[in-house]
């Protein structure tokens, strides 16, 4: 029993040490404590500018004290279930598209124009038809999904070597499994890719609907912090939601790991 | 060396009946047909293959083997005027008992699938959970991958992939095989190990094979017989018997006179018709 | 009808000197599969002018689109908030381009920059632009400053990015020989680093463009007050709904004309820089 093989020798803590990074978090620090030196001496003096240190503090009121952990509860909800819903319609209709060349060249281009139209645009049409409620804000958020899951199973679908359905040819695979052993694994990579663009896009779009028309979720908090004036309170919620792209995208990430290992293989191997 | 009971192929009763394999008459193919580019590939294509067969389809690069060996796999249609028929039956769509193993390996396999899956792939529809894991085992032996049935085709060598390949293909328990210059991209060690590897599973399982190749050496090592194809459109310009002994080795075949004859005459065929 | 065997290997295909006029038919057959994809899209916009009515408050007819955003351009309000956005698209567009590609320009040379800024700047990204227009409204009040400065924070990374990762995987010879040739560091970063960079910097400006449009958008519907946004924001306040989506038809164009703008301009530049 060597010191290497218990992990602690010198060459492995190096490591370790190389994957936390303790320059950058020390450069975080530092960033922040220079923030809060400057309002704390009035060089940076802007009336609404809270320090580091309000932000902090102010959490504890945030989870406590506010509607937040309800916020955050139907924020989460509507970007999971439009999310969901609308990816699995795409996968469908980029199934129906991917496998027949009519339906490809007749429709491919009217799907580019729409996607190409900004999501946000999106917003003042799905107020108009739906009013300011959550059935808007869910309707947007499946929308917006919509379209990279759709646009990433199409192309995945299409990068399907030819050569792979000469060898379900030859192994005598029927058409659904060729469909369900080859295309659909052969597509899962730049799907996934389509999955995560649409998740991020869902929660954003989710807490703009919130912030300016939907009374709800945690855009609407910020929103109502800021009638408050109360920036401190303003800059917690919105650490949150950039945290919580991060957590689903890394949920989303695991969960491909762990259902479908070889797909996440090869993933990984291309990248 | 004993055969395991898991890989002597049922097709084995047909050869013994004296019905052709193959049987091809007046084989033509064309491409672009009805547009300024149209071709003639293959042109009065005739030839017998009996069963258990090692056949050598020899020529340069672009002459049609290729093609003509994706007819005799049913994934392509020749014109009309031909006639394919395998054991008895036209062929239209891939027939029962071919299983073709394809040049670029590495595409052919799938990457998402462990190399013990991938052998299934084939088998998956018609056999139950212990029957798959047992004959994609007893192919993995077969062809030396038996140890390595957990890993990814991205961990393989270029030789270990498509030895994978051939496992998928034996698993199918096919009566032949349809092999497109399948050592074309490897080096020349692992060519020679694959090739008697090759030469093994024939003995032991009594398969037909049909093998396309440009390098001549290999056709006469490994073949019965010879098919030169050549001319364009292409044809079969000569047909050599090879009668060198069984078992061949790398070393004392490729030294018998008998070999260097063939050698020569096979050059010969393919100079001529160049 | 094309065949399996029209994209096989290149000794099946036409001879080279034809290339030149099958890539010109080859843009053809592009361009009109274009235009049959948009028949759904025409459809649509038909069957609904067809069908519905023009004063609908939820699904008003194409005509009455056409009208609302008329009406706007008669009372002069439609111009100068098309200039607003695209004003502030171009600066935000500028600011990013210079900014991203001297951090990236930094962060992919320096490897201590790298490691120290590195997970701030990963931070700050992930946080969306929108969730930031509130607080900066608030902090800076509201002007066309607080727009591109939001605008930026939200959509710098692309550009920062590509140019990071091309630093770090340029060519390190390139290194070498400003130091054989004894060039200033001035003409160094002038006259080596800054066209090997270049080809980097324009995708990722490409990448960019379409989100920096995207951006100058939502923070004017957020801040409700000037541009296109602007007037979107008003039109779906004031139950204008006819109004609303000819002002999303004409963001859409925007976004069009920016797309294709963004391709030329890559197009040109891509075939001086190979």
């Amino acid at each position: 029993m060597t010191a290497v093989s218990t992990g602690l020798a010198p060459a492995a803590l190096r490591q370790h040490a190389r994957k936390v990074n303790p320059l950058g978090l020390l450069t975080g620090v530092v960033l922040l404590a220079v923030w809060q030196l400057l309002v704390a001496v009035k060089a940076l003096n802007l009336k609404y500018l809270p320090t580091p240190w309000q932000i902090i503090t102010s959490y504890g009121e945030l989870f406590t004290g506010t509607p937040f952990p309800g916020a955050l509860g139907h924020t989460v909800s509507v970007t999971l279930i439009g999310w969901a819903v609308a990816s699995a319609a795409a996968i469908v209709v980029a199934l129906l598209l991917g496998l027949s060349r009519i339906a490809w060249n007749w429709s491919m281009s009217s799907m580019e124009l729409l996607r190409a139209l900004p999501a946000i645009t999106m917003l003042p049409i799905a107020v108009v038809i739906f009013g300011l409620s959550s059935t808007m804000e869910l309707v947007l958020v499946m929308y917006v999904s919509f379209w990279p899951v759709l646009i990433g199973t199409a192309r995945g679908i299409r990068s399907v070597d030819p050569l792979l359905r000469d060898v379900g040819d030859t192994l005598r695979l029927g058409r659904l499994a060729v469909i369900r052993k080859i295309v659909l694994p052969a597509a899962a990579p730049l799907c996934v890719v389509g999955l995560r663009i649409s998740l991020t896009l869902a929660l954003v779009l989710a807490v703009v609907a919130e912030i300016v028309a939907n009374p709800a979720g945690i855009g609407y908090q910020i929103a109502f912090e800021q009638q408050a004036l109360r920036p401190d309170l303003m800059f917690a919620c919105i650490f949150v939601v950039g945290l919580l792209g991060i957590v689903l995208n890394a949920l989303l990430v695991l969960a491909v790991r762990l259902t479908m290992p070889g797909v996440s293989r090869t993933l990984e191997d291309a990248a | 060396m004993s055969v395991p009971k898991s890989v002597e192929t049922p097709s084995l009763q047909g050869a013994r009946t004296g019905t052709a394999f193959y049987e091809c008459q007046n084989v033509a193919l064309q491409v672009g047909a009805g547009t300024a580019r149209q071709r003639t590939i293959l042109e009065d294509v005739n030839f017998t293959i009996g069963s258990g067969e090692f056949v050598s389809v020899l020529g340069g690069s672009g002459v049609g083997k290729t093609t003509l060996l994706r007819v005799l796999g049913g994934l392509h249609q020749p014109a009309p005027e031909s006639t394919v028929i395998f054991r008895g039956s036209p062929v239209t769509a891939p027939p029962d008992g071919i299983v073709t193993v394809f040049q670029d390996y590495s595409k052919s396999l799938l990457p998402w699938r462990t190399v013990e899956r991938n052998v299934t792939l084939g088998i998956e529809s018609t056999s139950s959970r212990t029957e798959r894991h047992e004959a994609a085992l007893a192919a993995l032996r077969m062809v030396g991958l038996a140890d390595r049935r957990g890993d990814y085709p991205s961990q393989l060598s270029g030789g270990m992939q498509q030895r994978l390949q051939i496992a998928r293909a034996l698993v199918m328990r096919p009566a032949g095989l349809l092999m497109d210059e399948p050592f074309g991209a490897l080096d020349a060690m692992t060519k020679s190990n694959l090739q008697d590897i090759l030469l093994d599973i024939q003995a032991q399982t009594k398969m037909t094979i049909v093998f396309v190749t440009h390098d001549i050496d290999e056709a006469v090592y490994l073949s019965d017989r010879i098919f030169v194809l050549g001319g364009a459109p292409a044809r079969v310009a000569a047909e050599l018997t090879v009668d060198l002994p069984r078992p061949r080795d790398q070393i004392s075949t490729k030294e018998l006179p008998r070999f260097l004859e063939l050698r020569h005459a096979a050059y010969q065929a393919i100079g001529a018709h160049a | 009808m094309t065949t399996v065997l029209d994209q096989q290997t290149p000794s099946t295909q036409a001879g080279k000197g034809r290339g030149s006029s099958r890539a010109a038919r080859g843009g053809g057959k592009a361009a009109v599969r274009f235009l049959t994809g948009l028949t759904p899209l025409v459809l649509l916009l038909v069957i609904w002018q067809l069908v519905g009515t023009y004063a609908s408050p939820y699904f008003p007819t194409p005509k009455a689109w056409w009208d609302g955003v008329g009406a706007l351009r008669t009372a002069g309000q439609l111009w100068p908030a098309i200039g607003y956005t695209l004003r502030t698209f171009i600066i935000a567009l500028v600011l990013n381009t210079v900014i991203g590609s001297v951090l990236g320009f930094l962060m992919g040379g320096v490897r201590l920059a790298d490691r120290s800024l590195g997970p701030t700047t990963e931070f700050i990204r992930a946080i969306p632009a929108a969730a930031l227009v509130p607080v900066l409204v608030l902090i800076m009040g509201i002007s066309e400053t607080t727009d591109v400065a939001v605008v930026v924070a939200g959509t710098l990374w692309p550009v920062m990015i590509s140019t990071r990762s091309a630093m770090r995987r340029m060519n390190p010879v390139l290194r070498d020989v400003a130091r054989t040739l004894r060039l200033s560091r001035r003409d160094w970063l002038v006259k080596v680093a800054f066209p090997a960079l270049l080809p980097s910097i324009l995708v990722g400006i490409q990448v960019m463009a379409p989100m920096t449009l995207i951006v100058t958008l939502l923070v004017e519907i957020v801040t409700g007050t000037s541009g296109v946004g602007g007037l979107l924001s008003s039109a779906e306040q004031n139950f204008m709904s006819a109004q609303v989506y000819g002002l999303v038809c004409v963001a859409g164009l925007i976004a069009l004309v920016i797309n294709v703008c963004v391709h030329l301009i890559e197009h040109y530049t891509s075939r001086h820089l190979r």
